[in-house]
Order: C-alpha cells, then structure tokens, then sequence
C-alpha cells in the first residue's frame, strides 16, 4: 500500500529554484544551503546564489535557507507547481554566526540515529595514529579490547567481539579469520578519515553477525582541490621502540577524476613491561591502499584497493607445553623468559594479509531517489608458525607453518534510497556474500568450507522537526558447508558423514527505533532490534590445539543460530558548555555460543593440555555507557566517560566468562595560549580506572581426580586460577600538542606518556596474563604535516 | 597539441594506476591446491618401560599409548607395577604405533642425545619410595636417561605417579652439566606407579 502510493506521489512532481542574496546588500551568498524541512533534500547555491531544487511532491513544506555568518530564514508554503522562492538572509555579527553554526550541527548529532553511535573524526583519528584499530577504539565509551600483547587487539562491543562484531571498511563487511581470540581485525587505521561504531544489536541493515555492533570504518572520500597534496605522519613509540610513518599523496585528473595513493609502515621490537622485556612481541607491518574515482552531477564512481601485511611474533613465555606449564607460570612472578631487548619475531609467531578491492557507485536516479551498489572482493591469509614440532621431524619445517588459512570473500550490495515520499526516508535492499576457505598447514583446527549468504532488507524513516521514527526488516539465507581437512576426531566424524557437513539457516530480523528531540539541547532515542548469527565454523567442527596459546579447542557440530533481541535507550544532550551522552541497553541472546574451560585437560604424549568446549546458553547482557564533557572556562575542558557491562549465563546461573570489567575514563583537557606562531596547543591529563572484574564463573575441582594428575595440588591451582580475574588498576596518561607552520605547510606535533607511573598491571581481558604484566610506560611523539 | 599532450598523461596516469591494481592483486593470488603436506600428527604415539630387577627375573613393562594422536579416543595406559626394596635396570622406548610395521624413536633420540635429556619425576605416595637415576652418557659426558636405575625403598604398599618428560634443546638453547630443563617438551607423559609388598 505504501509502495502504490509513493508510486502515485514521485508522478506528480515539481522543482522550486531561486536565489539566496544578503539582505543588506543584496549579494548573492554562494554555497548558501537551501533544505526542505524534514525530508533531508537539500542543494547547495551555486556562485551566483542560484538554488535548485528538482522533483519535489506536491505538498506543503518548510524551506529554510542557511548560510554561515547569516541568520537562517524558514518559508512555509505549499508548493503545488514549479515555483520561485527567494531569500534575503540578515547577516550576524561574528558571536552570533558562531553560534548558528553550533546549532546545526547539535541538531545533527541530537538525531543522528536511534542506535548509540560513537564516532572518531579525523582529528581524533590523529591522536592514535601508529596504534592498532583495537586500541584507537577503546577509549570509546562502550568499548574495551581483547588484547593478545602489544600487537594484536580486538575491539570489544558491550561485551561482544570476534564475530559478533562486524567491521565495514570502505563498505566491504571485513572478512577475515575474527574466530581466534588472537586473530585482530586486519585493518590500517591510518587509513581511515572517519570511525564509527554503532553500538548494539543492527542486523537489518548490515545482516548476520552484527550481534555487538558495527564498526564502520570509511576512508578519506575522494579529493575535491585539484591541487596536488600530501600528508605524511611520523610516530615513535618508546615503549617497543617501535617506529610508524605514513604518508600520502592525492590530486584530481582534470576535473572528474580524483585519486590518492597512501602507504604505512610500523616496526617494534619487544614491548616493556616495568619490570622485563615481553621476548618476541615485536612485530612488522606493511599497508597501502590506492583510491580512484569519477565524480559527475550524477553520482559518483569509485574503485579502492588495500593491502594490508604484517608479521607478529607471539609472547616466547605464553609458548607453554601444556597444563604443568602453565601452572607454574600462574605461580611464578615473572614470565618464564627475560631475555634483553630485541626487534627479532621469533617462532610462534603469525604472518597475515588481507587484499581488499571495493568499487562502489553512487548514482543519483533522478525521480527514483539514490542507487549505491558496492562489489567487494577479499583475500585473507593467515599463517601461524608454531615453536614446536613434532619429535622426530626436522626442525626445519617450522618454517612450514602449521595453520595456513586463505579465506576468499566476494560481497556485492545494492542499496536503493528511495526520494522522499512525504516525511518518509527509506532504503531496500540486498545483499550476497560467497566465501571459501582452505587449509593449506602441516595441521588443521577447522576444515575447509564454504559459504553463500544471501539477503534482503527495506527499512524506512519518518522525520519531522522533533520525532524520527524508524522500522527496518530483513531475510536471510546462509549455506554453509565443511569439507575434512586434517585427521582430528571431528574431522573424520565428518568424513565418514556421522554429523551433518551442509547446513542452511534462515532467519527474519526487525529493527524499530525513535528519536524524540524534546527540547532545544536533548533528544531521547530508543531503540528494539533483533540480530542473528549462524554458529561459525571453528565453533562448530574445532578439534585442536590452538597454536602460541596451548589451548586445546573442541567444537559442537550440534550448534545452533543464535539471536538477540536488544533494548536501548539512549539521552543526548548538547549544551553550550556540556555534552552528554548516556545509553542504557539490555541484549537477550538465544542460543549465546561462547568458550568454556574445561575442569578435565586433553591427555596427549606431549602432556595435559587445557581443554576448552564450545557451549551454547540462553544469555543476557546490560550494562551503561556514556560520556559526559564540561567547558568549565573558555581553555579548561573536563570530560569522563563510563563503560559497564554485567553478562549472565542463564542456563548455569552464573556470570558470563571473559566479560570486560568496569572501566571510567576521566580527565582534563586546557587549550594553552598561543606563543612563537604555535596554534592549538594544549595540555591534557587523564586516567583510566578500571575495576577486578568480580563476575565470573567459578570452576570447581572434580571430587575423583582426572587420571594421570601427577601433582593433585598443581591440578587444583589450575582449576582454581583458570577463570580467576586479576586485580583492578588505574593509569595516569599525560598529552601534550600544538600546531604550527612550518614552511607554510600546517604541522603538529604531540607527545603523550601513557602509563606516566609505569604501573604493573594485568587486564582480565589480555590473553597473556596468566604469564606476563601488561606493557608498562610508552612516551609516544607524532608529527604530522601536510604538503 | 598542448591539449593532446594532456590528455596522453593523463590516460598513462590513469593506466599506470590500473596496472599498479591489476599487479597487486595478481601476485597475491595464492594457490589452494596441493597442500603442502596435511595432518602432521606427533610422530610419537607410545611411551614404554621396561624394568628388569637386579637380581634377576622376569621384566616389569608398562606403556602409555595415544593411537589416534591428541583429542578423540582417551590414551591407554598401564600402570608400572613394582615390588618394595627391589632395584630395577631401566629402559624407555619411544615408539609410532600409527605406522604399519611401527617405528622405533629411541635409536633417533639416542643419535642425538647431545639434544635430549629424560626427566623422572615421582609423584604422590611414590615420593621418597622411588628413587630414578639416569645410567647413560651422551658424547659430551652429560646424562640422557633412556637407561635408568630405579631403586624402591622398602616399606608398606602403596601408589603414585611417575612423569616422564623428554626435553629436547635446540640452538641457541643447550644442553649443560647443569641439566637444566629446557622450554622444548617433545613428550610429556604420566603413569600411575604400584608398589606392592
């Protein structure tokens, strides 16, 4: 019915075109935006002020035009054939502009989206240039990482990582080995111009897996000034000696075609905690992308390639044997291994890569509204070269790497963003994922396998002055079937056809949201949406040990799909001197697939290794994140924000493991004067504390000991300490910046100490706290410059 | 002519452009075929000693068998029956039972004793029962373990665990008089002990 209607609607259509000029002196105002009121269609005056608007419905609408250092003028008519509209804009004083500016962009903020939406712009982007994507998240409220050392993190939702999180980079669903804890998002975060992270359940939209959240990750758009330019950045981190540049260079090819070609490299050695070395945690990274594009009065066409290439090295003390190890690496207090500083990967270590080449097309279809198809093509490897092989076999062939995965993806979507029918805003459709994946290692974890996923969705948005209302459905198909690889129980249950080696999911998601802006500063949004995720290979046909980590990971083949169901409730305020932001969620999730420690190790030749089962459990989720921001004076800004989560196993009555801990950010930012041409300087302090996370599962020790424990009491310190979180801490980190020109060319320059009191430390969530301190003290120095 | 010069630039930046794309994606292209060799499993599948008292009689054997490599079916193992105030000459023997005929290890880890060393660890009621002490010589003089002499004490009966671990030191770590253990276990395997009356 709808659909008829808007048929009915796009048919009789007219334009509204004119002039925007100063009232005072009757000026034409180029780049004055005129915008339709609650329908989000705009244009922009040309140099003569000359606005036009093309293929309006009939109807009665508000007609503002705006334009910096003026004050903005609304028309409300009815617009029934094309039509003359005019505007004389009153100019303002210089406060005042300021203050219309502000305004705007409150307003944008204030009804962005229904979902909590945390974003890093450019400039805050900058701050983190030379860490890993994980890293330059987690200061977000909402958002912890998953570390593995120094070089691997993963960003951590609300509690939900790996798969439950879906990475979007350049519009492309990042498809890379996420199932290890270890396996971190292959992602430049130099590349990126913008970050967003879309907290929350947002499977209508983005499909299967975005459980968590999103994290959309979009690079710079393609050049307007024909000028050619560059930016080159230098960072050197002291905590890893680790050294970081990237630069680029774009231009335009006559007036049409933009490019940019941008390329980073990162070295470190060993990282330091306070008080030794972590031995064979440096690693070597490569990346570079090129971005090309046509750009017309229809749309716009473009075509981005990005390689990413990096060699980690894997902690030489978390390389344990098996449970005896680790026990004794629990009780000691330092790591097994304190060897002086060196740059050298050693084995374990991984080597990575991922290809991506993205085209997208933004076509404006006349009547019809906007048409964005994007095509993605990607090709993951990952390779994990342990220390260890097996007795009797040539030490030579750790070269040959015991995992070797290539993962190749092909995403195409189609978005269709209809014209505004009425308030309504809306946009079908659909979406096809195909991937393959192959074993290529001395040993297997997971088989190969492939994978069509297949989907189609319609959302649609009502806007008006102070209510957006949202409503979103979508279907999804997902085939998926494992070939064996490799000769692990499971893998010749397969075989031999015991359990099944093709499944087909299907599953119907919704999403309903409103934004109320219930006064000038504050808006309210809510939010229900219900996400899916069919349980992923490793969780379904693992039977292995883990590489570097000693983990002995077992799959379920009786896997199924989980769902969630989400709440959240999210108030936004923008004052002239506070911000806030606060959401409260709660996700409810079906079928939660997580990894459980086993009581009873895995018995092999080679020793008692720790064993961890893939379950399945009703599950729930909540928690509060938020940030609050006060200009107390015109230089003194203070801000704090907050992230909590409390996760609980249903099924067992207890709390979820490796849930993040409490965490409060709070700190203190005073812009400094300006002295000898510097600009922007500042000085900025700021803590991190975080809490012992006091929810998790206990183990109990069996009453009749596993057979083969040769030491009863060592076997009660592990099932005692496996799930035991470390204790809280806090850290104190100090920045410093200012901008200035040199050679005409506008410069920055930052330093930053994190950990200024080089605290000894262990997160719950760090992969190597049962054997080492997290790293200690890094004084980081970033220069950056354009030309 | 300027404008025909332009245009040539340009169309070779453009075309320098895609070629750079087309290489790059060209050379990453990997093989999926033919892996490199699948299914490396230890080549170690059996642990057995062999322990012939000092004054004579039949030997005491016992075994730690993992058939089917880490995972699946739990390994099988027996139990080393000794006697109280017995000494027993030692002997440890590596095998793969998961090759038709199976193949013996020890003589591999024999040739390069330099590089190996045998750990005996008594645990439970065993300690201070059972003493283990390594006979053999590598050729640099320093202990090895795959001969052992094994003294129980006398005393009531009772039971323990005895754990066998095979250090294998690779470069730059290296075996010395100190026989400190070293980070590379090539077999790590425990047994329930029996000391009977």
């Amino acid at each position: 019915m709808v659909l008829l209607t808007s048929i009915n609607a796009v048919a009789q259509t007219v334009t509204i075109y004119g002039t925007v000029r100063d009232r005072v002196s009757g000026e034409p105002l180029p780049s004055a935006t005129v915008s339709v009121l609650s329908t989000k269609i705009g244009a922009v005056a040309d140099k003569q002020g000359n606005y036009r608007i093309e293929v309006l419905p009939i109807g009665e609408y508000q007609i503002r035009a705006s334009v910096v250092g003026y004050e903005p003028e609304v028309k409300r008519l009815t617009v029934r054939a094309t039509q003359q509209i005019d505007f004389a804009l009153k100019p303002l004083s210089v406060e005042q502009s300021e203050i219309v500016v502000q305004a705007e962009r409150e307003r944008a903020i204030l009804q962005e989206s229904s979902q909590a939406i945390a974003t890093l712009s450019q400039a805050e982007l900058d701050k983190h240039r030379g860490q890993t994507l994980g890293e330059t998240l987690r200061e977000l409220p909402g958002v912890t990482i998953l570390q593995t050392g120094p070089s691997i993190s993963k960003p951590v939702v609300r509690g939900m990582h790996s798969q439950r999180v879906l990475v979007l980079n350049a519009g492309v669903r990042q498809e890379g080995q996420q199932w290890g804890a270890e396996h971190a998002p292959e992602i430049d975060p130099f590349a990126a111009a913008k970050i967003e992270v879309l907290k929350g359940a947002a499977s209508v939209e983005y499909g299967a897996d975005a459980i968590g959240g999103v994290i959309r990750i979009e690079p710079r758009p393609l050049p307007i000034d024909p000028q050619l330019k560059g930016e080159l950045n230098l960072n050197l981190f002291g905590n890893n000696a680790q050294g970081a540049g990237s630069g680029l260079v774009e231009g335009k090819l006559g007036e049409h075609i933009g490019w940019r070609v941008q390329a980073s490299y990162r070295r470190a050695g060993d990282a330091a905690a306070p008080q030794y070395f972590l031995n064979n945690t440096g690693f070597a990274e490569l990346n570079f992308s090129i971005l090309t594009g046509y750009k017309a009065d229809w749309g716009e066409i473009s075509a981005y390639y990005s390689r990413f290439s990096t060699e980690l090295g894997i902690l030489k003390s978390a390389h344990i044997g098996n449970v005896t190890d680790l026990v004794s690496s629990m009780q000691r207090l330092q790591p097994f291994f304190i060897e002086p500083f060196s740059y050298a990967i050693d084995f374990p270590r991984q080597s990575i890569s991922h290809d991506l080449i993205s085209l997208r097309a933004n076509v404006q279809a006349g009547e019809l509204g906007k048409v964005q198809i994007n095509y993605g093509y990607q090709q993951n490897v990952r390779q994990e070269f342990d220390a260890h092989v097996p007795l009797g076999t040539d030490r030579s062939r750790r070269n040959i790497p015991a995992f070797d995965l290539t993962l190749f993806t092909h995403t195409a979507e189609v978005r269709w963003n209809h014209h505004p029918i009425g308030n309504f805003l809306g946009t079908v459709g659909a979406a096809l994922t195909v991937q393959s994946n192959y074993n290529l290692g001395r040993t297997a974890l997971i088989p190969n396998f492939s994978a069509t996923t297949a989907g189609i969705f319609w959302r649609e948005e009502w806007v008006s002055e102070n209510w957006t209302l949202n409503a979103g459905i979508r279907y999804d198909i997902r085939w998926q079937s494992a070939s064996p690889f490799g000769s692990s129980r499971i893998a010749q249950q397969l075989a031999r056809g015991e359990i099944p080696n093709r499944q087909t999911f299907q599953t119907v998601t919704g999403a309903l949201g409103a934004i109320w802006q219930f006064a000038s500063e504050w808006s309210l949004a809510l939010n229900a949406a219900t996400a899916w995720r069919p349980p992923s290979i490793n969780e379904l046909y693992s039977d292995g040990v883990h590489h570097g980590t000693a983990q002995y990971e077992i799959g379920n083949p009786a896997l199924g799909v989980e769902r969630s169901f989400g709440l959240d409730a999210t108030l936004r305020h923008i004052g002239q001197r506070t911000r806030l932001e606060l959401s409260l969620y709660r996700n409810a999730i079906e079928n939660f697939i997580y990894l459980f420690p086993q009581v009873e190790p895995v018995i092999t030749i080679r020793g008692a290794f720790p064993a961890f089962a893939y379950q399945q459990a009703p599950a729930v989720l909540h928690g509060i994140d938020g940030f609050f921001e006060w200009k107390v004076t015109e230089t003194l800004q203070l801000y704090s924000s907050l992230s909590v989560v409390r996760a609980w196993n249903e099924a067992r009555h207890e709390p979820l493991i490796n849930m993040p801990s409490d965490r409060l950010i709070a700190g203190a930012h005073l812009d400094l004067p300006e002295f000898f041409g510097t600009e922007k300087s500042y000085l900025e302090i700021s803590t991190t504390l975080v809490r012992r996370q006091d929810q998790y599962p206990r183990l109990e020790v069996p009453s009749v000991l596993p057979p083969a424990v040769s030491d009863p009491e060592a076997y009660q310190f592990y099932v005692q300490h496996l799930t035991l979180p470390p204790a809280g801490y806090g850290l104190l980190n100090l920045s410093s910046g200012m901008e200035f020109s040199l050679f005409g060319r506008r410069a920055a320059f930052v330093i930053s100490i994190y950990n200024v009191l080089d605290q000894r430390y262990r997160d719950y969530l760090s992969r190597y706290r049962y054997f080492a301190d997290d790293a200690g003290r890094n004084v980081v120095i970033r220069w950056q410059m354009d030309f | 002519m300027q404008t025909t010069n332009m245009q040539l630039i340009r169309n070779v930046k453009v075309s320098v452009v895609l070629l750079l794309m087309t290489s790059a994606v060209l050379t990453s292209c990997r093989r999926t075929d033919n892996p490199a060799d699948a299914n490396e499993q230890e080549k170690i599948t059996t642990v057995k000693l062999k322990l012939t008292p000092t004054t004579g009689g039949a030997p005491v054997e016992a075994t730690w068998r993992d058939l089917d490599g880490p995972g699946g079916n739990a390994p099988q193992i027996t139990a080393l029956n000794l006697r109280a105030g017995v000494t027993y000459n030692g002997e440890i023997e590596f095998k793969d039972e998961s090759k038709n005929p199976p193949e013996d290890k020890t003589e591999e880890i024999e040739e390069e004793g330099d590089e190996h060393l045998v750990s005996y660890i008594v645990g439970g009621n065993a300690t201070g029962r059972l003493t283990i002490t390594r006979t053999d010589r590598d050729k640099n003089g320093l202990e090895v373990g795959l001969k052992y002499r094994a003294t129980v004490s006398a005393g009531p009966a009772t039971s323990g665990t005895l754990r066998i671990v095979l250090y294998h030191y690779t470069a730059p770590a290296r075996k010395t008089s100190a026989l400190a253990p070293s980070n590379e276990i090539d077999i790590d395997a425990t047994f329930p002990v029996n000391i009977a009356q």
